[in-house]
C-alpha cells in the first residue's frame, strides 16, 4: 500500500498542506501525509492541488504530534495486518513509549485523531499505551489512574462485583 | 468512519476557502455553545470516559479477560459497553480477549451463558453466591461456589433416596437428566460431613433445578412419565458428557500452573555453597516431567515426592545431553 512512502527521492519530494481545527496550517511532506489512509484516499481522489486540506477534527497541538511521528516513521513499512499476530503490548519500541509519555488528554486525542485520520501504527501504539496503563489494575486503581468518577450506588456495586468476582490477590 | 468522510470533504475542498472558513467559524461556535452546560464541563475532567466506543473497542483488543472484568467494574458507562448481552462487538471483544489469553477455553460458551459471564466464571475468583473468596467452579451448574454455598444449595441422590423411602413415594425420577457434581469434586479443606463416607455413587444436584424438575414431572399424566424420564436421561447423559469435558480441561491447566510452581520452587533449592542445584529449563526437559505435565491428575505431596525423586535421578542426564547439545551447535556456528 505504502509504495511512495520508501523512496525518498527528491524529486518526489511534495508538499501538502493541512489545516487543523484552530486554522493554523501545517506544511508537510507528501510521503508522511500519506501514512494516514485518510489523506492519502483524499489525495488521490483530489489529484494534485495546492488547496490546503481542512482536518477539523484535529486541533494544532495534536496535529503536530501526530506530524511528529508520522515523519519518525516515515521510511517504516505500515502493513495493513487485520489479524495482527503480535497483540502483546509489550513490544513498544524506545521511541515510541518516550512518544507516549504524555498527558491523558493529549494520548486520548491522539487516539481519536489516529482513529479519524486512520493512522493504524499510531492507533495501535496509543491504544496498547492506554492498554499498559489498566493491566493488572484492580477497579479502584482504573478509577484513581484515569480520574474515573464511580457512579455506581453501593448496592449495584456489590452486585456488580458479586457477578464479576474480581480476584484482589492476583 | 473515514470512507464517509473522505466524501465529504472533498466536497470541502471543492469549495471556495471563504465558504470553509465560515463554515469553520460557525462550526466553532456552536462547539463552544454545546461545551458551556456543568454537567458537561464535570465529565470534560476525565477523558477517559468521554471516548467513542469504537475507541473503547481498539483498547479492549489489547487486555486480558481479567483486566475486562476490573475495567467493567469502574462506571456504570464501562459496564453498560462491556457488559451488553445483546451486543455483537461486546460479544466479540470478549471473544477475542478469551482467545488471545486462554486459548485452551476451546470450547464455545456453555448453555445459557454469554461471553461475559463466561468470562467472569472463568477468570474470576470468589462466590458467586455470597462474595466468599475460596470458591470452585462447578461446571454442571455454571457457577462459582465455596463449599458452604454448595452444601446449603445442592441434594444429593441419597437425600433423595431417603425422602423416597420415608414418603413411600413410588419413584423420584424426576432427576433424571439434571446436571450433577460427583462427589470427588466436592472437595475442600472444610469438607462437610456427608462426603466424609466414600460414596462413589454420589451426586450433587442443584436444589432448585430438582424443585423445578419436581413440578414438572407431577404436571405430567403418569402414562408418559416414562417417555419423558428417557428422553431426559439422554439429554442429560449428553450434557454431562460436555460438563466433564469441560471439567478435564480446566483441572488439567490448574494442575500445570500447580506443577510450575513447584519446578519453581525446586529450582530455588541450593546446595552447600550457596549454589542453584537445579535450572527450571532443564527440569521441564526430563522425561518425569512430561509424563505429568498436562495431565488432569492431582499433583498431591505424595505424587510431587515420587516426581521429584526421578527428576533428581534423571536430571545429570538431561543436562549433561543439554550441554552436548549446546557444545555441537557452537562447534558448528564456529
Amino acid at each position: 500500500m505504502a509504495t511512495g512512502s520508501t523512496s525518498t527521492n527528491i524529486s518526489e519530494l511534495k508538499k501538502i498542506k493541512l489545516t487543523s481545527s484552530e486554522g493554523t496550517e501545517f506544511v508537510v511532506d507528501k510521503d508522511v501525509g500519506e501514512k494516514s489512509i485518510l489523506l492519502k484516499n483524499m489525495l488521490e481522489d483530489v489529484g494534485e492541488n495546492d488547496m490546503a486540506i481542512p482536518l477539523p477534527n484535529v486541533t494544532g497541538p495534536i496535529l503536530t504530534k501526530v506530524i511528529e511521528y508520522c515523519t519518525h516513521h516515515r521510511d517504516d513499512f505500515f502493513i495493513s495486518q487485520d489479524d495482527d499476530n503480535k497483540k502483546t503490548s509489550d513490544d513498544i519500541d524506545e521511541w515510541d513509549s518516550e512518544f507516549c509519555k504524555v498527558d491523558q488528554g493529549t494520548l486520548f486525542e491522539l487516539i481519536l485523531a489516529a482513529n479519524y485520520l486512520d493512522i493504524k501504527p499510531l492507533l495501535d501504539l496509543t491504544c496498547k499505551t492506554v492498554a499498559n496503563m489498566i493491566k493488572g489494575k484492580s477497579p479502584e486503581e482504573i478509577r484513581k489512574t484515569f480520574n474515573i468518577a464511580n457512579d455506581f450506588t453501593p448496592e449495584e456495586e456489590i452486585q456488580v462485583k458479586r457477578e464479576n468476582e474480581w480476584c484482589e490477590e492476583r | 468512519m473515514p470512507k464517509t468522510n473522505v466524501a465529504g470533504l472533498s466536497v470541502n475542498v471543492s469549495e471556495s476557502s471563504d465558504i470553509r472558513a465560515l463554515r469553520r467559524r460557525q462550526q466553532n461556535k456552536k462547539r463552544k455553545l454545546n461545551r458551556q452546560p456543568i454537567e458537561r464541563r464535570v465529565q470534560n475532567e476525565c477523558p477517559a470516559t468521554r471516548i467513542a466506543p469504537e475507541i473503547l473497542i481498539e483498547i479492549c483488543k489489547h487486555l486480558s479477560p481479567t483486566d475486562l472484568l476490573s475495567l467493567l467494574q469502574t462506571c456504570k458507562l464501562y459496564h453498560t459497553w462491556l457488559s451488553s448481552k445483546q451486543s455483537v462487538t461486546t460479544q466479540k471483544i470478549w471473544y477475542e480477549s478469551r482467545q488471545e489469553y486462554a486459548p485452551f477455553l476451546t470450547l464455545p460458551s456453555p448453555r445459557g451463558l454469554d461471553e461475559v459471564a463466561y468470562a467472569s466464571l472463568v477468570f474470576g475468583s470468589g462466590c458467586q453466591t455470597c462474595g466468599e473468596k475460596v470458591a470452585k467452579v462447578y461446571w454442571a451448574f455454571s457457577t462459582r461456589m465455596c463449599s458452604d454455598c454448595f452444601a446449603i444449595s445442592t441434594v444429593t441422590n441419597y437425600d433423595l433416596n431417603y425422602e423416597k423411602r420415608l414418603l413411600k413415594a413410588p419413584n423420584t425420577n424426576y432427576v433424571a437428566g439434571l446436571p450433577y457434581v460427583e462427589a470427588y469434586l466436592y472437595s475442600s479443606p472444610y469438607m462437610h460431613s456427608r462426603t466424609r463416607e466414600p460414596h462413589t455413587d454420589l451426586k450433587f444436584y442443584l436444589a432448585t433445578s430438582v424443585e423445578k424438575q419436581k413440578r414438572i414431572y407431577h404436571t405430567i399424566p403418569p402414562n408418559r412419565r416414562h417417555r419423558w424420564t428417557v428422553k431426559n436421561m439422554r439429554k442429560g447423559a449428553k450434557l454431562m458428557k460436555e460438563v466433564r469435558k469441560r471439567e478435564r480441561v480446566c483441572r488439567r491447566e490448574e494442575m500445570k500452573a500447580q506443577l510450575e510452581a513447584r519446578i519453581v520452587n525446586m529450582a530455588q533449592t541450593k546446595d552447600e555453597t550457596g549454589n542453584l542445584v537445579y535450572d527450571a529449563n532443564i527440569l521441564r526437559l526430563c522425561p518425569a516431567y512430561k509424563k505429568v505435565y498436562g495431565t488432569p491428575h492431582y499433583m498431591c505431596d505424595q505424587a510431587w515426592i515420587w516426581t521429584e525423586r526421578k527428576l533428581v535421578r534423571e536430571y545429570p542426564r538431561i543436562f549433561k545431553k543439554q550441554q552436548q547439545l549446546a557444545e555441537s551447535s557452537s562447534i558448528h556456528l564456529s
